[in-house]
């Protein structure tokens, strides 16, 4: 079989734009709080399975059901500000202790999900597998088409949103200098919690389009999250194009390197893009030199 | 300021009685302070030579085409406003810093290949402005670790620990006290190292238990221990990064005369300081710097004087 | 019953030990936030599996599983020694996910998730460890050894040299020592503990998989360090016994595995995150990280 450039394009492109999702969440918590919440996966995965018990088992009506998620989501977001991290930020925990704590609320999340919903995977049906159309030689479903779209949207609207709004400019503010944002009279830790918020609902969108395109399993976080911080380091972690870009990158990567090699090695396509990059340029593609954490 | 400075010199020359001198020069340098003589044309005695060094970090030149040279057993300083490129060129000598041009010369040899560990074993002590400890150890680990050149290797280490838990049961002694001194050990002497240890704190005068960990010392206790860690290092030269920076004047002047007290004894100091007054009853050789490069040099009486200095420190 | 059931505690105590004592010289004596200690784990049970099944005497599996993994441990440091703090963590964890990767699809080598079943006990000079209350006996002898050999190196001059790194490395190295070299040893130490560690798991399971050396068993260890207390050997003894032993109560209870094994996992997650919140010295630590 010959080397099919259209169809691989095509697949990195819809999960590209998956990753993408995960990615700017990421990217706006770490920029914002400085540290790394992998527990951002498993916000994903809450979602997802938050779709499908709206949706599926309760039988709201879809919109509805999307509304429900992308709150519950949020929430799950801000408690874990809430609970974990701002009392351990208060204590002056280094980032390296956050990050340990991130991982332990990343299996927490998985286990309870495990613990309720069953080690089976589960599927939300929301429209019957249809035939894909041939666009230029790549295999498309309909279902992946909206996919992209929606994401793309949201990725423009959320770009404009750090740009040109008032609350976005505040984000990046804190980003940037925490205490000279707090001498201008921001709130950070009020701030911090707000990019919670929306990083975390971001995931929860993305949590829903991977919920309609594949099936649910409750280890599919620490895939995700991988996916994600991947593709925002890749990128440049406190660039919002930057992690878009880096998240397009690492899909296609994964589905180039897996026409090569068995699917399993995903991860492992990844980690060794994130490596490269970690090693020969850690700011990213789009990268402010912000230099290596300490 | 003048005042005490004589008086300390005075207590100086009461004590170098016990010091016996072995450099000539140092003696000379001393009356230096009081009546500035003319700088020295350059001589072999050159210990560190900087040549055209260059810096620049994105558009900035940090250290542009900067040069000076610090003579054997002298005291030299380097001032300049804040920003002048003084612990930027610090950090170059000792290798934390790669310059972009230039060349650096340590006692004859080149020492732009090293890296920053291996220069400090050539003979390069230092301290920075904002003292650089180990929280979680004690004054002690502190010393011994810059006196001793030997603890690195695992299996050498190793050896030591078993042969003092060896002492210990061969003495019945149930304590493993580290002071404990251990004669047989081929390792470490902890009697030598012992009174290296007492010599250095002394020096410097700082009273505290040996077993106290670095967090429960004040500002200006670290600033000592920084200091005497430096001197307790194997070294040829020292390069001091703005000693008194932050201290109340009374160790001010405490540190001056810890300075001055080394320079008898014949060490070789390299000092940064913004502070003017501070050097002037103090370096016998000073060179000014201002936007990354040496603009003027000579005794302190010559740089008090010199137009172009003050425009840099009053003007703008 | 009751006997053996207590003898495989008592072994997967002493697994644990080694394992958690000898992350601890990483992260909390180095200072290494070193999240691919799990691989280097499953490095050691592969390695020793596949030789002993090849034919090679244990004895000589079992070093060259510690030998391998201290390589891997030295290599994975050459790779990241730039990096620092969470960048640090993130590609050592991907190196565990890479290492995982590879058992997984490394067919041929490992036979992927089926995993490897049959692995033959230790045969030691000429005698084969059949009872288990032997092979706990062996396991109390290597984490012995293990205990005392780490004890040494935390209390010598190179283990306060490895502290003074993680407490201030430029500052170390303006003293003129070596960080990086400092650094490869511990981690290679680190890698050789947790290699052997891994051999005496394998032989005493019998089975591998690449589950085993997953992500789940990190939060284990590193709940075990941070409950333990970081750069403290007491700690790291203490912990696993603690760690192991609480969820074991659960057993008690008539649950079906699909419940127990994730609660036991939540339980470990709300230790981590409580001693995180409340005790973040741990049992016995002196020190927090940075």
């Amino acid at each position: 079989m010959s080397f099919p450039i259209a169809q691989l394009l095509a697949n990195s492109l819809i999960i590209g734009s998956i990753y993408a999702l995960v990615a700017v969440g990421f990217s706006l918590i770490y920029s914002t709080n400085r540290f790394v919440h992998l527990a951002h996966g498993a916000t994903v995965v809450a979602a997802g399975y938050a779709l499908y018990s709206t949706f599926t088992l309760l039988h709201l009506p879809f919109i509805l059901a999307c509304i429900l998620t992308i709150a519950l989501s949020s929430v799950i977001g801000f408690l874990m500000f809430k609970a974990i991290y701002e009392p351990l930020q208060k204590r002056k925990s280094s980032t390296v202790i956050m990050l340990i704590a991130s991982i332990g609320l990343l299996t927490l999340i998985e286990n309870l999900i495990l613990l309720f919903f069953g080690a089976d995977v589960k599927t939300i049906g929301l429209l019957e597998v249809r035939q894909g159309i041939n666009i230029a030689g790549a295999i498309i479903t309909p279902l992946q088409i909206v996919l992209v779209l929606t994401s793309l949207t949201l990725l423009t609207v959320f770009y404009l949103f750090m740009k040109k709004t008032t609350l976005g400019r505040n984000l990046r503010a804190v980003a940037d200098h925490k205490e000279l944002a707090s001498i201008m009279g921001l709130n950070p830790t009020r701030l911090m919690a707000i990019s919670f918020i929306i990083g975390s609902a971001l995931a929860g969108i993305a949590g829903i389009l991977i919920a309609l395109e594949q099936n649910l399993d409750p280890s599919m976080g620490t895939d995700l999250m991988i996916k994600g911080f991947s593709g925002a380091i890749v990128g440049g972690i406190y660039s919002v194009p930057g992690s878009i870009l880096g998240s397009y990158l690492v899909g296609t990567a994964e589905n180039v390197g897996t026409w090569f090699l068995p699917s399993g090695y995903k991860n492992a396509i990844t980690f060794t893009l994130l490596f490269l990059f970690l090693l020969l340029r850690p700011k990213g593609i789009f990268g402010v030199d912000k230099g290596v954490r300490e | 300021m003048k005042t005490g400075t004589k008086k300390e010199i005075k207590k100086e020359t009461k004590e170098k009685t016990s010091h016996t001198k072995t450099n000539t020069s140092s003696t000379k340098n001393t009356s230096s302070t009081f009546h500035p003589i003319p700088t020295p044309s350059p001589s072999p005695s050159i210990i560190l030579d900087i040549e055209n060094i260059s810096k620049a970090f994105g558009g900035v030149h940090a250290l542009d085409k900067c040069t000076f040279s610090v003579d054997q057993g002298s005291l030299t300083a380097l001032i300049g406003p804040n920003g002048s490129g003084k612990t930027t060129m610090f950090n170059v000598i000792s290798r934390l810093i790669q310059e972009d041009h230039g060349k650096i010369i340590l006692q004859q040899s080149s020492v732009d290949k090293l890296a920053d560990y291996s220069l400090a074993r050539q003979g390069i002590s230092r301290t920075f402005q904002q003292v650089r400890l180990f929280r979680n150890l004690t004054i002690r680990d502190h010393l011994e670790i810059a006196l001793d050149q030997d603890d690195e290797s695992l299996l050498k280490s190793i050896k030591y620990e078993l042969q003092k838990i060896a002492h210990a049961i061969l003495t019945r002694s149930s304590s493993r006290n580290l002071s404990s001194p251990n004669p047989s050990s081929p390792y470490i002497a902890p009697n030598t190292t012992h009174k290296k240890i007492n010599k250095v704190l002394a020096l410097v005068g700082l009273q505290k238990p040996l077993t106290t960990y670095v967090t429960d010392l004040s500002y200006g206790q670290r600033k000592l221990l920084d200091l005497a860690i430096a001197i307790a290092k194997p070294h040829t030269i020292l390069l001091l990064d703005e000693p008194v920076a932050g201290i109340n004047p009374q160790l001010r002047d405490q540190i001056k005369a810890i300075l001055r007290n080394l320079h008898q004894q014949g060490e070789t100091i390299l000092l940064i300081e913004h502070d003017m007054n501070f050097v002037m009853g103090l370096a016998q050789k000073i060179y000014v710097m201002d936007h990354g490069t040496v603009i003027a040099q000579g005794t302190p009486l010559q740089i008090r004087t010199n137009p172009q200095v003050l425009q840099v420190y009053l003007g703008e | 019953m009751i006997q053996t059931y207590l003898i495989h505690l008592f072994i997967l105590i002493g697994i644990y030990i080694i394992l958690t004592l000898s992350l601890n010289l990483t992260i909390g004596y180095s200072g290494l936030l070193n999240l691919g200690h799990v691989a280097l784990f499953g490095i050691g049970a592969y390695t020793s599996t596949l030789l002993v099944m090849n034919g090679l005497p244990f004895l000589l599996s079992f070093l060259t599983a510690g030998i391998l993994a201290a390589i891997s441990g030295a290599l994975l440091y050459g790779l990241t020694r730039k990096l620092k703090g969470d960048y640090l963590a993130l590609a050592t964890l991907g190196f565990s996910f890479v290492i995982y990767s590879i058992m997984l699809n490394w067919i041929d080598l490992t036979r992927g998730p089926l995993g490897i079943p049959g692995i033959p006990k230790p045969l030691i000079f000429g005698l084969t460890i059949q009872s288990t209350g032997v092979y706990l006996f062996f396991t109390f002898i290597i984490t012995l050894i293990s205990i005392g050999i780490l004890t040494l190196i935390t209390r010598s001059t190179f283990g306060r040299l490895l502290q003074a790194a993680r407490d201030d490395e430029i500052g170390l190295r303006v003293l003129g020592k070596n960080t990086y070299a400092l650094r490869y040893k511990s981690m290679a130490i680190a890698g050789f503990f947790a290699g052997i560690a891994g051999s005496i798991y394998a032989h005493y399971i019998s089975y591998i998989d690449p589950s085993s050396f997953s992500l789940t068993n990190l939060i284990f260890l590193l709940t075990a360090v941070i409950v333990g207390g970081l750069a403290s050997v007491r700690g790291s003894i203490i912990a696993p016994f603690i760690l192991i032993l609480i969820p074991e109560a659960l057993r008690f209870i008539d649950m079906p595995s699909s419940i127990l094994g994730p609660l036991r996992q939540i339980i470990y997650c709300l230790i981590l995150l409580v001693i995180l919140l409340y005790r973040p010295r741990g049992i016995c630590g002196r020190i927090d990280l940075q």
